[in-house]
């Protein structure tokens, strides 16, 4: 052992205040530029020491302590955290409120120190309430000093980052007592406002009454011309806060999105191109949370060259800073989900490659940041058919869905939802490595996020496909399982996912193909299919209606059997409701499922014949409901396609002309002979 | 509905049209006139694959059939820009077409007839065209699906489309200076309506 440190601990035993005084100032000077000598002192245990010896009545050696421990937790994990158990911020935080502001300053700078350097901070305060309510008091002091104000907001900030803190203190406290500070601060000085926006940017993260009440205040024009100023961090702190407000949809579109282009972008653009790392990343996360607003954020970010700034910077990181490379897949993620030419530009360059590779890394934060940019880069037909085809991404993202890790697995789920579409070369892939076995297992997860995600690239993967696979679906999963998605749905959204794969598995665009392989499934359980239907027709939710009416229309073609089992249900008195639906895509939807149960069908599933007969009777029954009246009201539909498609169903419906035994061709060119 | 009364009725919105949904199939011929008086012509099916009406933005891929020279069929992925007067006009501005190239293939449709003298004092871009009964498009191949980009085959010209939203019927102009002009498309969709659907994560 050092003879020092042994020297040093022995005369902190001394009850001489000149020997305690000159002792501390020495273990201080011989810490400062020694971190090896600061590690040794840490370890013998110093600090608690130290803190024991704090005494507020001789403010010389308290202000020497403070200043001994603030050097040896700054920059030191161990020292911090020892500065920042319990007792000892317990009692550091006492000295705030001496009058000795030297000594405030002092204490103030120490427990910066600490915390800054503990992994989280905010977890001691969370923990302990008095502790963070004595903090509030002491920020909300009017006489406090400029060191204990920045020492107090940065406690509250970082708690302020934890959702937890929410509830525990009132926070409305706080922000009151900012706009009142904001009202009278100097604005010459700017600097004197940064305390203050940075508390409230933290409160206003998820406390949309504090925005509003911001708004109300009339500090909008403050904080745009902070943003406009020169200090850096200020502007950080201001454009930070100006998001949160458009967040919550409190600012006016018009000048938020003039604001943004104006000020907010090009300073973006300019902390993506700063040297510092620090300034980069905390430009990429700003321009995440900016970005995924609205889609006109995305394309202004396309606009200020901000996509290019990230591809700049994806060229100086490497995967190994796991960090940085997260907080750039995030931004790509988000500036990429809604905008082609964003998309493109990753696409076409080398980030691209860091997207791909991250999705086999051995850190599930960095597997989850490039699934999700990938999962935004693959929402868009162009790029699915071609550059994603060429990635090497199946392997990986089917490992993903096996992940240990939950989040993993739900955005890998989510990315195959785009990538085993029709027009998807991946698909093939997919199904070749066996994907459909795992995606059919997560369909019935009892995790109702993966599920949900399951179900839907389920839904995905039957648009547009042939019987084949459609059968191939349904002995593996069983029509019960849709059907329980549809009657049972845990909410709507399951609903609407079952209902769309009822709509993609009826859909036919040839009756011959699948004559054969649709028999099976769909005869065996018409009966429970109709009633699935008629009772998601009878749903409050109109999307979930919307897509049973689709179901109707691609049940009924080509099958007489079809056609009379949803016409011996309740659907037909259903239909003639949805007439008179105020949205003109269920009444569009609905006229198509007349149009299509009155069609003259010349091949039948089923080879039933007499189908003339049997579309007579229908037809005839039609009129009884009054049918005719309902669809020529519809004439004077405000909705051009709805009137067209009326008078369509009504040409049908009357139609008394044409011969039973006429061409089918015939028949087409007068139903569209009428509108032309 | 007179091009000049839907002028201060209604402010733009995005056109919805059943048939313009993806997955929507229509069939139907490409002729071209040689310049010795033969008329070539060949099979079409087009697929649409992805409609976002709030964007103005459509695309699918389109399969000719005995395409002279060729022994299999030649398939291509086009994007579309619906004319909606929101996101695009009549001008086209782009893909090496002036504006006298516009008129003249717009001129074609009847159904642009009302929008003619507007169209000539830059006015057409003031009309709201979602009530309208036709859908005027333009649409761009961007790339062979199956063939190699030197088959022998142009995509560099884009198509002028004018569809009627009731009936499915469609037709379109080929344009592209370097190729034959005025090459016509004609297209149906399919007999029955029926439909699928997806949805992008």
């Amino acid at each position: 052992m050092d003879e020092t440190i042994g020297t040093g601990s022995l005369c902190l035993e001394s009850e001489a205040t000149d020997t305690l005084k000159e002792t501390v100032k020495r273990i201080k000077n011989l810490c400062v530029g020694h971190p090896a000598k600061k590690q040794a002192y840490i370890k013998q245990g110093i600090i608690p020491t130290l803190l024991k010896l704090i005494d507020r009545r001789d403010s010389e050696l308290t202000w020497q302590i403070c200043g001994t421990i603030g050097i040896l937790a700054n920059n030191n994990v161990a020292g911090a955290e020892q500065v920042a158990s319990n007792s000892g911020l317990c009692t550091l935080l006492s000295l705030l409120s001496s009058d000795d502001e030297r000594l405030v300053k002092q204490a103030s700078l120490c427990i910066l120190g600490a915390l800054k350097s503990v992994e989280r901070p905010a977890k001691i305060f969370l923990e302990n309430i008095q502790l963070l309510e004595s903090v509030c008091s002491l920020f909300c002091n009017p006489f406090a000093s400029a060191s204990l104000r920045e020492c107090t907001c940065f406690i509250l900030t970082s708690c302020l980052e934890n959702a937890e803190s929410e509830q525990i203190v009132d926070w409305f406290r706080i922000s009151n007592f900012c706009f009142e500070k904001l009202k009278s601060c100097n604005l010459r000085d700017p600097r004197t406002l940064t305390p203050y926006l940075n508390v409230l940017k933290s409160l206003t993260m998820r406390n949309r009454e504090i925005g509003k009440q911001f708004i109300e205040h009339n500090f909008v024009e403050l904080l745009v011309e902070v943003m406009k100023g020169v200090d850096m961090t200020l502007k950080v702190i201001a454009c930070r806060l100006y998001t949160n407000l458009m967040n919550f949809s409190l600012l006016q579109e018009d000048q938020a999105s003039k604001d943004t282009a104006v000020i907010i972008m090009p300073f973006l653009n300019r902390m993506l191109s700063n040297r510092d790392r620090n300034i980069q990343l905390e430009g990429c996360k700003m321009l995440t949370q900016v970005v995924a607003i609205a889609e006109i954020y995305q394309q202004q970010a396309f606009d200020c060259n901000l996509v290019h700034c990230l591809i700049e910077l994806g060229h100086n990181i490497n995967i190994s800073d796991v960090e940085a490379a997260c907080i750039l897949l995030q931004a790509v993620a988000a500036v990429c989900s809604l905008v082609e030419e964003c998309r493109r530009l990753v696409i076409e360059s080398r980030l691209f490659s860091l997207v791909v590779n991250s999705l086999d890394t051995s850190y599930p934060e960095l597997r989850i940041a490039g699934l999700s940019a990938l999962r935004s880069l693959s929402r868009s037909v162009r790029n699915l058919r071609a550059s994603l085809a060429e990635a090497v991404l199946m392997e990986p993202l089917l490992r993903s869905l096996s992940d240990e890790n939950k989040q993993v697995q739900i955005q890998a789920l989510s990315t195959v939802c785009n990538l085993v579409l029709y027009f998807s070369p991946l698909k093939n892939s997919f199904l070749e490595s066996n994907g459909l076995t795992t995606l059919l297992n997560l369909c019935h997860s009892n995790d109702k996020s993966l599920k949900y995600y399951a179900v839907w690239a389920l839904k995905n993967l039957l648009f547009l496909s042939g019987s084949k696979m459609k059968k191939r679906i349904i002995d593996e999963i069983g029509m019960d399982y849709i059907f329980c998605l549809i009657e049972k749905g845990e909410d709507y959204s399951f609903q609407e996912q079952g209902i769309n794969l009822l709509r993609n598995l009826t859909c036919t665009f040839s009756i011959e193909c699948e004559r054969e392989n649709i028999l099976d499934f769909i005869d065996e359980h018409c009966y429970r299919l109709v009633l699935c239907i008629q009772d998601s027709l009878q749903s409050p939710c109109m999307e979930v209606v919307l897509q049973a009416l689709y179901v109707v229309c691609n049940f009924v073609v080509g099958s007489e059997r079809h056609k009379q089992a949803i016409c011996n249900s309740k659907i037909p008195k259903l239909l003639l409701n949805f007439l008179t639906n105020p949205s003109y895509l269920i009444r569009i939807a609905t006229i198509w499922c007349i149009i299509n149960l009155i069609w003259k069908e010349t091949n039948d599933i089923n080879d039933v014949s007499n189908l003339a007969d049997y579309r007579r009777a229908r037809i005839a029954s039609f009129m009884e409901m009054g049918y005719e009246e309902m669809l020529e009201g519809l004439l004077a539909d405000s909705n051009v396609e709805v009137r067209g498609r009326a008078e369509m169903a009504l040409q049908l419906l009357r139609d008394r002309t044409i011969s039973d035994f006429g061409d089918e061709n015939d028949y087409e060119q007068v139903s569209r002979g009428i509108l032309l | 509905m007179p091009a000049n009364s839907l002028r201060s009725i209604y402010s733009p919105k995005p056109i919805f049209c059943s048939l313009l949904q993806a997955g929507q199939r229509f069939q139907g011929i490409q002729n071209s006139w040689k310049l010795i008086k033969d008329l070539d012509y060949w099979t079409v099916n087009v697929e649409i694959q992805n409609y976002e009406p709030e964007k103005g933005y459509i695309c699918g891929s389109m399969e000719a059939i005995d395409v002279p020279r060729f022994d299999y069929p030649v398939i291509t992925f086009w994007e579309g820009q619906v004319v909606d007067n929101i996101h695009y006009g009549f001008r086209t501005g782009c893909w090496d077409a002036t504006e006298d190239d516009d008129l003249r293939h717009w001129s074609k449709f009847s159904a642009f007839r009302p929008f003619e003298r507007m169209f000539e004092r830059n006015r057409a871009r003031e009309v709201a065209l979602h009530p309208l009964e036709f859908v005027f498009m333009r649409w761009k191949e961007r790339y062979f699906v199956n063939v190699s980009h030197n088959c022998g085959l142009t995509i560099a010209g884009f198509y002028y489309i004018c569809m009627n939203r009731i009936t499915g019927e469609t037709q379109g102009y080929y344009f592209d200076p370097d190729s034959v002009p005025f090459q016509k498309l004609q297209l149906s969709p399919l007999p029955r309506f029926t439909t699928s659907s997806f949805a992008f994560q």
